[in-house]
């Protein structure tokens, strides 16, 4: 099954997306900063996933997404930001690097819909570039 | 003694001295020889009203004899008039009395300008006895001397001064110089030459023409007035040319003295009139002496009310540093005074004027003090509003933050329902009901201290006694260390701080909380309570690991937090807080280590104990005693004040001086009653309920019948008028 690498601060809603995740049938990894994530990315196999916060410890969301972004390793795997933040163009990575963006507080089932398309989409079908949205 | 009466009544010299005394003095003198009965009138007129002045009766002559064997010196003469009788050596005596016209200068009274005429006649007449070189000197300069003295405190205005004064001056010429006459030529420029002639006139018309008797000249200076004073006494020149050299230079220096002050004085009213700062000199009683007009603009009172009146009436900042005798120039900023047009803030400063006494050990003491005071007001009412645009703006920003970070905790909450919603297995979800409540307890909390955040200054702030306060919450706190971590309380005297307790308390239990939690197990932590110049600083130190500098930096920035479950918001909320007692917080290392936080805040301005006074002031939730017992006052016409709530009564003390305080004791705890007695500590506290509760505190027992009460109070009142 998918491997969703969670990177969150907030141990909350880490904890809620684990037991939702994990009673879907996928693999969760958690990490609760930037940088931590960063290293977890690096690891093999790399995540099918990876569920971001903006506004992270240490090395910011934003930082992580335009880093997966410029390896050709993780330009592929989809990105979900899921944030507090009003968007402000200064702190919001470029749109063509994530996949998805849902604000907080979110509706799980939504999330949990969204992982499951993005995890299941065909990468060679034209029709990756959609980006899906949940507002608040 | 027999001299004495040989001298008398024939010596022309003594004659002419006592008719310069009598004038020089505005007195009537007669001479009387109590041996012989002889008088003899000396003064005819008045020199004001040109008057005759009212004769002596043989009557006035007989009681004048009686007084003096019974040592009494004033009478009332048959005409009417004031009469002193002044003894002299050898059984002489002289009557004064006044004019009736009472056109006199009238610094001197009879009694005190007689007392001069004894010492100068007395004097003189030893001087006329001994006959001796050396004594005459002597006697000569002390005579002078009596005679400035004379001239310079009677006469003020300075044309009588002079005219007397030279009088006076060729008088003591004549007499002490054995000269038979002598006259005095006084030219003012462009007048024509006065002559004064005395003594044996027929002995002066002989030299007065004649050019080649030496003459000694001296110019009198008199401010504007300038003249060449000249005389001529034959008898002995030289002596005369000392004598009068030294008669004209002290009375010119003392005139050109006077007149310098006088200008001085008009110069520096002037000056400090225009002066913008506030400017006020105290002496050595603490009475203040001198206030200028900006003074008086600030406080909102005229000069002629503030000066004269103890500097204590004024409530200012300064009133503690000259109470206590301070040697140094004491300095502060935006401190509040109370004025008559409510308080001001201003920046002062107060300065001893100090005096060197040579003979004292410690040779500087304070002459007074001058206090300088600048209305900052305006600028700490545009300051207020600075702060206050900053909260709002501050609010703004925060207000975005806040929702990011309230996000979180409510996403969290959404999802556990979410998952709850789905799953039925009950151990999971009490699980995540636990949880969910947690995050909700979260949300709370960072909306209540987010709310204090923008709360603008709402602070009923009371003169609190810090070493009490904290005293009072030391078991709070110690509760809060546990047995683990150590923690005590150092204080030196200071004086109480306008602060709001319960916001106070609040911001203590966080510093508190915080040092506790840096201390760690087995840690200490120190409250300190101490003056600072004219504020009062409070410092919660640990011994933990101090601050690093990424926390000193940011520390009082919301949602800043080294703590895993910190809200970020507690020390911003503790700084707003301070900010608005007018006070600040700082934080910093502390150098044998841990981490010190100190408060400062500022002195209470003292309370105005001029505020309107009322007979009684009840103070007790319970209606069942509050309403009958006003009512009852009412009608007894005592002025009554009742309050359900003691704080709100608290909050008056500044207004409010109550005689009598009501409370009921159901409804106080002893603490309460100390803050009673500190704010009103002159009025008489009465409690409802049983006797002995309250130690030293008069109970009466519950009214049944609110006559009896009443007529105890009125009694209190009555017997508090008598006293005061």
């Amino acid at each position: 099954m998918a491997r969703v690498l969670v990177i969150e601060d907030e141990p909350g809603i880490t904890l809620v997306l684990k037991l939702a995740l994990t009673d879907e049938g996928y693999e969760v990894i958690a990490s609760s900063d930037g940088l931590s994530g960063l290293k977890q990315l690096e690891q093999e196999p790399a995540p099918d996933i990876v569920l971001v916060d903006l506004c992270l410890p240490v090395l910011s969301g934003r930082a992580l997404i335009n880093k997966m972004h410029s390896n050709p390793r993780w330009r592929n795997i989809p990105v979900v930001i899921i944030t507090g933040s009003i968007p402000n163009s200064k702190d919001f990575p470029p749109s063509n690097t994530y996949r998805a963006l849902i604000y907080k507080p979110f509706d799980l089932f939504k999330l949990l819909k969204t992982v499951k398309e993005l995890t299941e989409e065909d990468h060679n079908s034209l029709n990756c570039r959609k980006v899906f949205y949940q507002q608040a | 003694m027999d001299t004495y009466g040989k001298v008398f009544f024939q010596s022309d010299r003594w004659i002419n001295f006592v008719e310069s005394t009598a004038l020089a003095l505005q007195l009537n003198i007669t001479l009387i020889d109590c041996n012989t009965d002889n008088f003899h009138k000396v003064t005819g007129t008045c020199p004001f009203c040109r008057s005759e002045f009212p004769g002596l009766t043989p009557k006035d002559l007989s009681t004048a004899k009686k007084n003096r064997e019974n040592n009494l010196f004033e009478f009332v003469a048959e005409r009417g008039v004031s009469a002193v009788i002044i003894p002299l050596h050898g059984n002489l005596s002289i009557l004064a009395c006044e004019c009736s016209c009472k056109e006199q200068d009238g610094r001197l009274s009879l009694q005190e300008r007689a007392g001069i005429a004894r010492k100068l006649l007395t004097s003189f007449q030893i001087s006329l006895n001994e006959g001796i070189e050396g004594g005459h000197k002597k006697i000569e300069l002390s005579i002078l001397r009596q005679m400035h003295h004379i001239v310079l405190t009677l006469f003020q205005e300075e044309n009588k001064a002079v005219e007397h004064a030279f009088d006076l001056i060729l008088s003591a010429l004549v007499i002490l110089l054995d000269a038979g006459g002598s006259w005095l030529t006084y030219k003012k420029p462009s007048e024509e030459p006065v002559l004064i002639v005395k003594g044996d006139r027929s002995l002066v018309e002989k030299y007065m023409n004649d050019q080649a008797v030496p003459a000694a000249v001296a110019e009198i200076k008199n401010g504007i007035v300038r003249g060449q004073l000249g005389v001529i006494a034959p008898g002995d020149q030289i002596r005369a040319d000392y004598l009068l050299s030294l008669m004209v230079r002290e009375c010119t220096i003392i005139f050109e003295v006077d007149r310098l002050f006088k200008f001085l004085h008009t110069q520096l009213n002037r000056v400090l009139g225009s002066v913008g700062n506030a400017i006020l000199m105290v002496n050595r009683y603490g009475y203040t002496s001198y206030a200028n007009k900006a003074a008086a603009k600030l406080l909102g009172r005229s000069a002629v009310n503030i000066i004269g009146r103890p500097v204590a009436d004024i409530t200012g900042p300064w009133t503690p540093f000259i109470k206590a005798k301070t040697k140094n120039i004491i300095n502060g900023q935006m401190d509040p005074v109370n004025t008559d047009c409510g308080v001001r803030y201003i920046d002062w400063q107060v300065c001893p004027l100090m005096e060197e006494e040579k003979e004292k050990e410690d040779n500087e003491f304070i002459a007074g003090w001058l206090i300088l005071a600048e209305d900052r007001t305006d600028y700490q009412k545009w300051q207020e509003a600075a702060r206050q645009a900053e909260r709002m703006a501050m609010t703004a920003t925060m207000v975005g933050t806040l929702a990011h970070e309230l996000r979180n905790p409510l996403s969290a909450a959404k999802g556990l329902l979410q998952l709850i919603n789905r799953n039925r297995e009950p151990e999971k979800i009490k699980g995540y009901t636990d949880l969910i409540l947690r995050e909700l307890d979260r949300v709370t909390n960072l909306l209540n201290e987010f709310l204090l955040l923008g709360r603008p200054a709402d602070i009923s702030s009371r003169p609190l006694d810090l070493a009490e306060f904290i005293k009072d919450l030391m078991p709070l706190f110690e509760d809060e260390a546990g047995t683990g971590t150590e923690i005590f309380m150092t204080a030196e005297e200071v004086p109480p701080v306008a602060a709001d307790p319960g916001q106070l308390t609040q911001v203590l239990l966080n510093l508190v909380r915080n040092a506790i939690e840096a201390a760690g197990h087995k840690g200490r932590v120190v409250l300190n309570l101490q003056k600072v110049e004219n504020r009062v600083a409070i410092s919660v130190r640990d011994d933990g690991p101090g601050l690093s500098p990424d926390a000193l930096d940011n520390l009082f920035q919301p949602f800043f937090t080294t703590k895993e479950r910190g809200t970020g918001l507690g020390l911003p909320v503790t700084q707003a807080i301070i900010y608005n007692h007018n006070g600040q917080i700082t934080a910093a290392n502390h150098p044998e280590g841990g981490a010190v936080f100190t408060i400062i805040l500022p002195v209470h301005p003292g309370s105005n104990k001029t505020g309107a006074r009322i007979d009684v002031l009840i103070a007790t939730a319970n209606e069942m005693v509050r309403y009958p017992l006003q009512q009852a006052l009412q009608a007894a016409n005592i002025n009554v004040i009742s309050t359900p709530n003691l704080n709100d009564a608290l909050a008056w003390s500044e207004i409010l001086y109550p005689v009598i305080i009501i409370l009921e004791q159901k409804d106080i705890f002893p603490h309460d009653l100390k803050q009673v007695q500190r704010v009103w500590p002159e009025s008489t506290l009465l409690t409802i309920g049983k006797q002995g509760i309250f130690k030293d505190i008069q109970a009466l027992p519950r009214p049944q019948d609110c006559s009896q009460l009443v007529s105890k109070i009125r009694f209190l009142l009555e017997s508090q008028n008598y006293c005061h």
